[in-house]
């Protein structure tokens, strides 16, 4: 895998900071109309251009893409829906899932939705085509987010509990997501060629677009827990998916390291602020690791305090290569001089 | 607030939409605002009709010459209305062609649509190169534009994106009718049919397949303006028993069709915004509407849709669907209520109101200095003042976490060498000077001028301009060891301030001897650290000692180096391990003391950061203010916050909130072996009487007395003053 820029930079804003800004809306419509996909997408492409000038940020001219799915947020509530989850959208902020909490009865009976017959699948499927046949391809894919992320939107809290006891209702839970996400990315990538640029756009900037699972609930559980429930189906999708890689958002990636350093074949980590960016490549010599700054403090801080954000991870990281910077889900009022030194600093250590 | 519309574009003949709305639009400002003031601008034809509509307003007419219209209208624009705008805020131009003039106040287009970009086709070349041109002067001489949906906002900045911080999106404002039906709902309606992009052929088209089945005449309304025979298209589908067609209806009929209306058919191809959809709902009638523009975004995707456009066997189709299915009155309730709340004419003049307000009320707060103490005290300010629409322009080190939408213009921190510090601070000043241009800003409000004599030149000339009315916060510019030409400066820069602000009588009085007499005092709030800065752990064990405090920069003004002699020499204080004397900070002074390790002195030449100023605050038991001369200080209105005991010198007016809340002593010290004794007396008080509690009802009357909403309002009460008298 090889990156197609030295520090490649991505960010990625808020539906709410969208909705201000570029008065777009996130109604159901956004996701499944063929032609405000088309438009909204383009519309978002261009806004971003002639808002920040900056290269590689958005596009100059108005061109009309085929994109099946949102490229320039996070909102990974597909799968949850294919398995019955109720999905509350709003114009200005992404999809709410609301979790099923599924008894043991019913995780035990819960069948795996067929994903071409399946609303909202079905509706998506009849979107891509509809593209298709107008553009002759279509391109993007749709956030399918991770195992543990999926489980918890299906039993709720209850999944920690069992853990704890070590219930098999784990397994068997784990096992029906993990099948109906792997035939649900690997039908997108068959159609569209990419499985994660919904997820990070980050996975663009290779010489092959990277497969990425989204492991945001692992901060939340120990190593321990992750290499016994969670690490084998990281490595069966590495094993299937190339190039693979982990997204890990929370602040704690040293946690699970020794776990993630058992994943043959990963070679793409997203790193959340906060996490000890040192350790991380200490366990992980010869990965991607993709530095993640805090849209949290970037609404607030000053230019400078971005910059040196910025150069004490590229610092902890050991320099600039086999290194990417993105700030993901920035806030409506994220003052713009911040998102502008992102590039200028990545722009500057790239000399 | 002063509202100045252009209406010159009417006559007095009905100019459908478009007048709709700006008729709807002053009947709300008058409705919600009656102090506004209006100034119509109109020819002799509109009069009657401005005078109908807005009976208060001062209307200025003007009349019409006979041929070269759009030559008069460009003229007037450009060159008679600019001479009626005394102690106008805003001007208002209702549509497009908005003249050649940039004007001095705040001015704003309402294009509608820019259906030439959209729909390129449907207009002939020489009509796009004129739309092109002046839709791109509009575009670029007015200071905002009004987008009337998303779609339209979509659209703006798809074909004008050099102008996306200029545009704005509020809804068009409509009248909700009161829907009595009496009779049966009986026909279909269409209106607004004399446009070619109103598509009304597919319509007919879709009508004639259907005439039988659905068994409703059709009823077509609305002037025909374009290359549109609506009557022969009727007649070549031989539907001249079905179809009625109209032309233009006076208000009350149409009120009355539509009340009638069983459907409302829209088959329109462009739509910026699609009033006459949004008033069909407003009647309870259940609309039939292509998929184009903004039909969907404004009829909530809840009507029903058909598409393409120009399919009419998918419209007729349709048509026989609602036949079929009927929405419920229940449906039609809703769905008037909702867009009674999102388009109701009151609720978008208040919309544009604020919107005036906030453009019109230009005030820009600048501190080139806003980090540490500074920023705190810009944020408790500005917080007070959240009620007006202030531009705050500050450093580019500020980092509190409320930022105000902080404009960080002031970069000189960074640089060590003065040269290309003066260099920043000019072209800040320069950047400036753009922004307050581009807001048309009114009032500027300098807080700590970092470099006097740059500030005094550039507002001297901002003031000659750009006739900016200056106010600056004085803090203690006369207490300190200023050298006389520094002085000079400073009295030259109050010199041109329209508005002097100090935090003391002391300081006002110093102003006054100075000759300066537009000088209010209001009182600076306390200074609340622990929320904004939350302390840091500090490698620090109290233990049970009384610890005595100095913290911040090493001055000799401030009498550091009198305190840290005092102690040192005294045998009393030097041997008692039952206390502390902590000084840290950034040592200004030609004093370097030794200090023993082991002694009960903490003494660090270092800047300390926020948060540990913090933790060293709330260590603090007693907060020693030896100043040998000052008038207010931060430090003391930070410890106040912080419930401590003082010991200060009756300097300035540090001593009153001391003697008043009896929070410690008041001393009057010069000299190293005064302050020794004071020292050795307050300790021994304290080691035979214990330390106050302060209670509850002295810690609630300092907040009132120190209080920020008091100082916000009078802060604002200064800029409103100055608003109002401006020329």
């Amino acid at each position: 895998m090889k990156a197609k820029q030295v520090l490649p930079v991505e960010v990625v804003f808020t539906p709410g900071w969208w909705h201000k800004h570029a008065k777009i809306n996130f109604d159901e419509d956004f996701f499944f109309n063929p032609k405000r996909r088309v438009h909204d997408e383009m519309i978002m492409r261009h806004f971003l251009y002639n808002r920040f000038k900056i290269k590689g940020l958005g596009d100059k001219h108005l061109i009309e893409k085929p994109v099946i799915g949102p490229v320039h947020l996070a909102a990974g509530f597909l799968i949850p829906q294919l398995f019955g989850c109720e999905i509350r959208f709003h114009i200005d902020g992404p999809p709410d899932v609301i979790p099923l909490n599924l008894t043991d009865e019913q995780v035990i009976t819960l069948e795996k939705p067929n994903i071409y017959t399946t609303y909202p699948m079905n509706q998506m499927i009849n979107m891509m085509d509809k593209l298709e046949n107008e553009f002759g391809y279509i391109e993007g894919d749709v956030d399918w987010n991770g195992v543990l992320n999926h489980g918890l939107d299906l039993r709720g809290q209850q999944l920690f509990i069992d853990m704890m006891d070590e219930s098999p209702i784990i397994d068997i839970l784990f096992n029906k997501i993990y099948e109906t996400m792997i035939e649900f990315v690997s039908y997108i990538q068959k159609r569209t060629g990419s499985t994660s640029t919904a997820v990070n756009r980050q996975t663009l900037n290779f010489d092959k677009p990277v497969t990425l699972h989204s492991n945001c609930s692992v901060q939340m559980i120990s190593n321990d827990l992750y290499e016994k429930y969670l690490l084998q189906y990281d490595q069966k999708l590495a094993n299937l998916y190339k190039p693979y890689g982990i997204h890990h958002c929370g602040d704690n990636m040293e946690n699970v390291i020794k776990g993630y350093q058992k994943v043959k074949g990963a070679t793409f980590f997203d790193v959340g602020y906060g996490s000890d960016v040192s350790m991380c490549r200490r366990y992980l010599p010869d990965v991607f690791l993709n530095l993640r700054l805090s849209p949290v403090k970037i609404l607030s801080c000053s230019p400078k305090e971005v910059k040196d954000d910025i150069l004490r991870l590229v610092k902890d990281n050991g320099g600039v290569h086999n290194a990417g910077i993105c700030c993901i889900n920035m806030d409506a009022n994220t003052p713009d001089e911040n998102i502008a030194m992102i590039y200028e600093t990545a722009k500057e250590l790239r000399k | 607030m002063k509202i100045a519309i252009d209406l010159t574009n009417f006559n007095k003949e009905f100019k459908g939409g478009k007048e709709q709305v700006i008729c709807n639009l002053i009947t709300g400002f008058i409705s919600q605002s009656p102090q506004t003031e209006l100034v119509l601008f109109c020819y002799e034809d509109y009069e009657n009709k401005a005078k109908k509509l807005a009976k208060n307003a001062t209307i200025i007419t003007f009349k019409r010459w006979k041929i070269k219209r759009f030559i008069q209208d460009m003229y007037l624009r450009t060159f008679i209305i600019k001479q009626h705008l005394d102690n106008v805020d805003i001007l208002f131009f209702p549509i497009y062609y908005t003249g050649f003039h940039k004007f001095s106040i705040p001015t704003i287009v309402l294009p509608h649509d820019i259906h030439f970009k959209s729909h390129p086709s449907s207009f002939g070349v020489l009509s796009r190169i004129k739309e092109n041109i002046l839709y791109k002067i509009d575009f670029s001489l007015r200071d905002y534009v009004m987008a009337i949906s998303d779609f339209d906002y979509h659209e703006m900045i798809k074909y004008f994106p050099a102008y996306i911080e200029k545009i704005t999106k509020i809804y068009n404002p409509i009248v909700a009718p009161k829907t009595i039906r009496k009779s049966k709902r009986k026909h279909l309606l269409a209106i607004n049919v004399g446009f070619a992009h109103k598509n009304i052929k597919t319509l007919i088209k879709a009508y004639s397949l259907i005439k039988d089945q659905c068994q409703l005449p059709l009823i077509l309304i609305g002037k025909s303006y374009d290359d549109v025979n609506i009557n022969e298209m009727i007649k070549n589908y031989g539907l001249q028993d079905y179809i009625t067609y109209m032309g233009y209806v006076e208000d009350g009929n149409l009120k009355q069709l539509f009340i009638d209306a069983y459907a409302y058919i829209t088959p329109s191809i462009y739509e910026g915004f699609g009033m006459t959809a949004v008033e069909a709902m407003l009647y309870k009638v259940p609309v039939i509407s292509s998929k184009q523009e903004a039909l969907v975004e404004v009829t909530f995707n809840k009507a029903t849709y058909y598409e393409p456009y120009n399919d009419a066997k998918a419209l007729a189709k349709e048509i026989l669907k609602l036949i079929k299915c009927y929405p419920d009155e229940v449906y039609l309730n809703n769905l008037k209520a909702q867009a009674t709340k999102i388009f109701h004419f009151e609720k978008i003049a208040i919309e544009y109101l604020k919107f005036f307000k906030k453009i019109s009320q230009q005030i820009i707060y600048v501190d080139p200095m806003s980090y540490h103490n500074l920023a705190l005290y810009d944020h408790s300010l500005l917080s007070a003042m959240s009620s007006m629409d202030i531009i705050y322009v500050g450093n580019s080190n500020y980092n509190l976490s409320k930022n105000h939408q902080i404009k960080r213009l002031y970069d000189y921190s960074r640089y060590s060498l003065t040269i290309k510090k003066v260099s920043s601070y000019l072209f800040s000043q320069k950047k400036l000077y753009k922004l307050i241009k581009k807001h048309h800003i009114k009032v500027v409000h300098l807080q700590w001028s970092r470099m006097a004599f740059i500030d005094y030149l550039f507002i001297k000339y901002m003031k000659r301009k750009l006739h900016i009315k200056f106010v600056y916060t004085s803090h203690d510019t006369f207490s300190h060891n200023f050298e006389q030409s520094k002085k000079k400066v400073y009295l030259k820069l109050m010199g041109i301030a329209d508005r002097i602000i100090v935090h003391t009588k002391t300081s006002a009085n110093i102003l006054a001897v100075h000759g300066f007499l537009k000088v209010t005092v209001i009182n600076h709030g306390l200074l609340d650290i622990k929320n904004m800065y939350p302390p840091e752990p500090i490698d620090y064990n109290k233990e049970k000692r009384i610890v005595f405090s100095l913290l911040g920069y090493m001055e000799e003004y401030k009498g550091t180096d009198l305190l840290v002699k005092a102690w040192l020499k005294s045998k009393k204080l030097m041997s008692n391990n039952r206390i502390q004397l902590v000084v840290i900070g950034k040592n200004k002074m030609n004093y370097h003391p030794v200090i023993r390790a082991n002694s009960n002195i903490i003494f660090k030449d270092e800047l300390l950061n926020d948060y540990a100023f913090t933790r060293w605050m709330e260590i603090s038991d007693i907060v020693v203010l030896p100043y040998q001369t000052i008038s207010q200080s931060g430090l003391l209105l930070t410890a106040l916050s912080m419930n401590k005991h003082f010991v200060v010198n009756d300097v300035g007016e540090i001593a009153i909130p001391i003697k008043k809340y009896q929070l410690g002593w008041i001393i009057n010290e010069q000299s190293v072996e005064g302050l020794q004794i004071q020292l050795e007396k307050i300790v021994l008080d304290i080691e035979k009487n214990g330390l106050s509690t302060i209670s509850k009802e002295t810690l609630e009357r300092i907040n009132n007395d120190y209080s920020w909403k008091i100082s916000g309002e009078k802060t604002m009460a200064i800029y409103m003053k100055l608003l109002e008298k401006r020329v």
